[in-house]
């Protein structure tokens, strides 16, 4: 159905139905804390003058698309009666995904300094390749004549996940998040210099970032050629790699932004994510897409797009959009919204939680049923001299503790080829001489640290710790 | 492809690479990629690898003396990195994030299997550095780089730029000059050899100092005499110690002096060639003819003995190498894989014996292809068709893709074409070492 945000005088919140006490206490606590306590987003209420296109109805998608997929499923092995952590299996055409698990990132189809092989090895089975960036360099011609994603970088019997390049918009326009926190969502200036001197695509709000109805207009960083993504367009583009997984075009707006924008942002990305998915339909191709849930930490707009969003046959949920400003907000936005999750069909279809995964967050998010985390942060810590273990994370920089600490491997226990191999003085040494076999390295043992982590956590489950 | 032609004078029956292994292991290779790729059990690399650990490299440990300030550093943060604000409140994380400065360096060791993790079977030799000359530029060039490159230039004429050169390099009578990660540190034969020792290496080469072709003839006989003199300290040092079978140490032979200091100093080394294993020629690439090169080589292998083995430090373009390996020389000290990786080379040896005279004349080498280049972007091939490298083998990773990831600047395929091209000299000096009859 079709929703339109009201006038001044009156303000729509949906409810779903109250099934359960818990899930309609965690509503009321959510809009306690949220409606109340907006301190990040502006009050203003929204225009009367908006009036936005329609959305696609459901209805408007064909019934087979609605029907369950032969090639792609999620299997529930456990429900712990603690919470709502599960224990399941993703099935994809190529391989299992063991949840919850872990998600690499291998922006430019590569993990940084590891063959697959040895991600493999360390226990890694889903891998995130971002589709902005493989449509730079190489492009997806070139995927494509090299017979796909999995063949062109030799993984062919584990699963792979692409995105849009959504978040690239995102980042373009205003930096990291620590960035786009810290400058309360200011735009930041782009750097990039076209090859002509062109700034006609440098607008008075800011860098060479356009978004508009059909599309997002970029600048490529590679050689700062103009590069219109469309929902369509990421979708072709995803198909051409083959990718099990793939992810419709959506807008993240900050987390600083007026009510009025954000609206209109969540509105925008209901809509190309619709057109994307009518895309995708268009040719399956055995790929399996899943939605991105918007709505920033407002409730009203989450329930919205939640609700919107799992009314269409898409194959998974990911939680994307601002998720705020830190852990705790995050975890409370989860603690209200992953109810929604349990309720009918939407049980049955896993949750990814995007661009988020360090081991806090992990631990708190997949009490709320989050199936699969994605994040480049295990494998950018490695670049950075810092090591994961159980007893917290190491710096190896640190000569003192480290540069004769010969004999003793990054964490005990750990069964890793570089903490059979090596101790922490030699890789102390290695990281001082910026020798790139460190960064292999590292990345070995945080991987395998992140996927053993996994490992444990979904035996807790199992045996009713979580 | 450049083509070479080589006169065989004497048929090496095995040709060794010697590896300049930076930091005391392989560049790139981690242990399990080395156990499946580069098994030291394997013919070709127990027959023709050998890897060269640089005490200067190595070595070299800081010293914390409580009694003296030292200075605490903060770690830099990254500025993306939101997770570490968090942790910081830490404690314990914070004291982790110090950096406290020592108050000076010296030299030690561990067994090298202990401190780098090198898998055992390989065989190793342990030299002070590859090349004091190579050192003291790389540190100018490094040096000038931070200071704005525009307002100085190392180029001037002959003389004044190797001058300037050398000067970096001021070993005394008693002590060389290492130039370490962590600044000029010296090192006297006695030091280096109780240290090269710890290291557990199948080799040494004994302590030298280096002087260029173009320093003043003072200069460069000077550094003739001290690496003979450091050489006579090291032999004394492994006798004292006792711990060292024969045929353990290499003689240094720097190869810059006039023709009768030269000839002294070969004379001087044939006289210990019963307890050396071999005479190494030091700062071989920096002479500049490729005339006056083979004309060393062959003065050298005119001194020595047939079954004294010969080194040279070092070759530094393929034809270097080939030359060298034509005049007779066994192992060859070389950064060619490693160079060509960083420049995204991935050697083709395409090394066709053909047409050998009795002369042995070698034709038709191509030496690397360069997978920058746009027109290995479609390409599907793997960079070489039937080799057994971590890239290459059963047609595992195409140019196409090495071609993306270099585009996209990931290390890992530095790793694929360091693996590729280190696979192929060892199948070069193979090839060399068979020969054809």
């Amino acid at each position: 159905t079709t929703t339109t945000t009201t006038t001044t005088t009156t303000t729509k919140i949906i409810i779903p139905p109250k099934n359960t006490r818990v899930i309609s206490s965690k509503i009321t606590k959510g809009l306690k804390l949220f409606s109340s306590n907006a301190s990040s987003v502006n009050k203003q209420e929204v225009s009367s003058e908006y009036s936005p296109p329609s959305l696609d109805s459901p209805s408007s998608f064909p019934e087979w698309a609605y029907e369950a997929r032969d090639f792609f499923r999620y299997e529930l092995i456990y429900q712990s009666e603690k919470s709502l952590a599960r224990v399941g299996r993703i099935h994809t055409p190529h391989g299992i995904i063991d949840t919850p698990g872990f998600v690499a990132v291998a922006t430019n189809g590569a993990l940084k300094g590891l063959d697959f092989r040895q991600a493999d090895e360390a226990g890694q089975q889903l891998v995130f390749c971002n589709s902005y960036h493989l449509m730079l360099q190489p492009g997806p011609e070139v995927i494509q004549e090299a017979g796909g994603l999995h063949k062109y970088i030799n993984r062919p019997n584990k699963p792979l996940i692409t995105d849009s390049g959504g978040f690239q918009v995102f980042s373009l326009a205003y930096g990291s998040v620590k960035e786009s926190l810290d400058s309360e969502g200011e735009l930041k200036r782009a750097n990039i210099k076209s090859r002509r001197g062109d700034k006609s695509f440098m607008t008075k709000d800011g860098p060479a970032v356009k978004v508009t109805e059909d599309g997002v207009y970029f600048r490529s960083y590679r050689d700062g050629r103009k590069i219109f993504l469309t929902p369509e367009s990421t979708v072709e583009a995803q198909k051409s790699y083959g990718s099990d997984i793939i992810i419709p075009l959506d807008q993240l707006p900050p987390y600083h932004i007026d009510r009025q924008k954000l609206v209109e942002s969540v509105d925008r990305s209901h809509r190309w994510e619709a057109r994307s998915l009518r895309k995708h339909l268009e040719d399956v191709k055995q790929q399996a897409m899943y939605c991105v849930v918007h709505g920033g930490v407002d409730v009203e707009l989450r329930t919205e797009s939640v609700n919107y969003l799992t009314s269409l046959p898409f194959d998974g949920y990911a939680i994307g959009g601002s998720l705020g400003k830190n852990s705790e907000e995050l975890l409370e936005l989860l603690d209200w919204m992953m109810p929604m999750f349990e309720q009918g069909h939407r049980k049955d279809k896993p949750r990814h939680l995007l661009g988020i995964a360090d081991e806090a967050s992990i631990q708190g998010a997949l009490v709320h049923g989050i199936d699969t985390f994605d994040s480049c942060y295990p494998t950018r810590l490695s670049r950075h001299g810092t090591l994961l273990t159980k007893e917290g994370k190491m710096h190896i920089a640190s000569g003192k503790r480290h540069s004769k600490a010969y004999g003793l491997p990054i964490d005990e226990g750990c069964t890793c080829s570089t903490c059979s191999h090596y101790d922490r003085a030699y890789l102390w040494h290695l990281f001082k001489a910026r020798e790139p076999l460190f960064i292999q390295l590292a990345a070995v043992h945080n991987v395998h640290y992140m996927n053993d982590l996994m490992a444990r956590l979904r035996q807790d489950i199992l045996d009713g710790k979580l | 492809g450049i083509l070479y032609s080589i006169l065989y004078k004497k048929m090496v029956n095995n040709i060794k690479l010697l590896l300049h292994a930076e930091d005391g292991s392989f560049p790139y290779l981690s242990n399990h990629l080395l156990l499946t790729y580069f098994n030291p059990e394997d013919e070709l690399v127990k027959d023709h690898l050998t890897i060269g650990i640089a005490v200067k490299d190595t070595c070299v440990v800081p010293l914390y003396n409580t009694e003296t300030k030292v200075k605490v550093l903060k770690r830099k943060r990254s500025n993306n990195d939101d997770h570490e604000n968090e942790n910081e409140k830490d404690p314990e994380v914070k004291r982790q994030n110090e950096i406290i400065k020592p108050s000076g360096y010296t030299f030690d060791a561990n067994p090298l299997h202990e401190m780098t993790r090198l898998l055992s079977g390989y065989d190793t030799m342990v030299v002070p550095t590859f090349d004091l000359l190579d050192d003291a530029r790389a540190a100018i060039e490094k040096d000038l780089t931070a200071k704005n490159k525009k307002q100085k230039t190392i180029n001037g004429n002959a003389k004044g730029n190797n001058t300037k050169v050398s000067s970096i390099i001021i070993s005394t009578k008693d002590k060389s000059s290492l130039m370490t990660p962590n600044g000029v540190q010296q090192i006297s034969p006695t030091m280096y050899v109780e240290v090269g020792m710890k290291l557990r290496c199948n080799a040494m080469l004994s302590l030298f100092d280096q002087a260029h072709q173009d320093d003043g003839k003072r200069r460069r006989e000077s550094a003739t005499e001290r690496t003979k003199e450091w050489l006579i300290t090291c032999l004394s040092a492994l006798k004292a110690k006792g711990e060292v079978k024969e045929k353990y140490l290499w003689g240094a032979l720097s190869c810059v002096s006039s023709d009768e200091v030269l000839l002294d100093s070969i004379n001087d080394l044939t006289h210990e060639e019963d307890l050396l294993k071999g005479i190494a020629v030091i700062g071989w690439h920096h002479i500049h003819s490729r005339d006056e090169r083979i004309k060393l080589l062959k003065k050298v292998e005119e001194k020595v003995s047939s079954e004294t083995h010969l080194c040279v430090l070092a070759a530094t373009t393929l034809e270097q190498f080939l030359d060298a390996a034509a005049s007779g020389v066994g192992t060859i000290g070389t950064s060619l894989p490693v160079v060509w990786t960083r420049s995204n080379k991935a050697m083709v040896s395409g090394l066709d014996i053909y047409n050998q005279s009795k002369e042995g004349r070698l034709l038709g080498v191509q030496e690397c292809m360069d997978l920058l280049d746009d027109e290995y972007r479609n390409d599907e091939s793997p960079m070489l068709p039937n080799c057994l490298c971590l890239a290459c083998k059963n047609g595992r990773h195409s140019k196409a893709y090495i071609h993306h990831l270099i585009k996209a600047n990931e290390l890992l395929a530095q790793i694929l074409v360091f693996g590729h091209n280190l696979n192929q000299m060892l199948v070069l000096c193979q090839l060399l070492s068979k020969g054809r009859t």
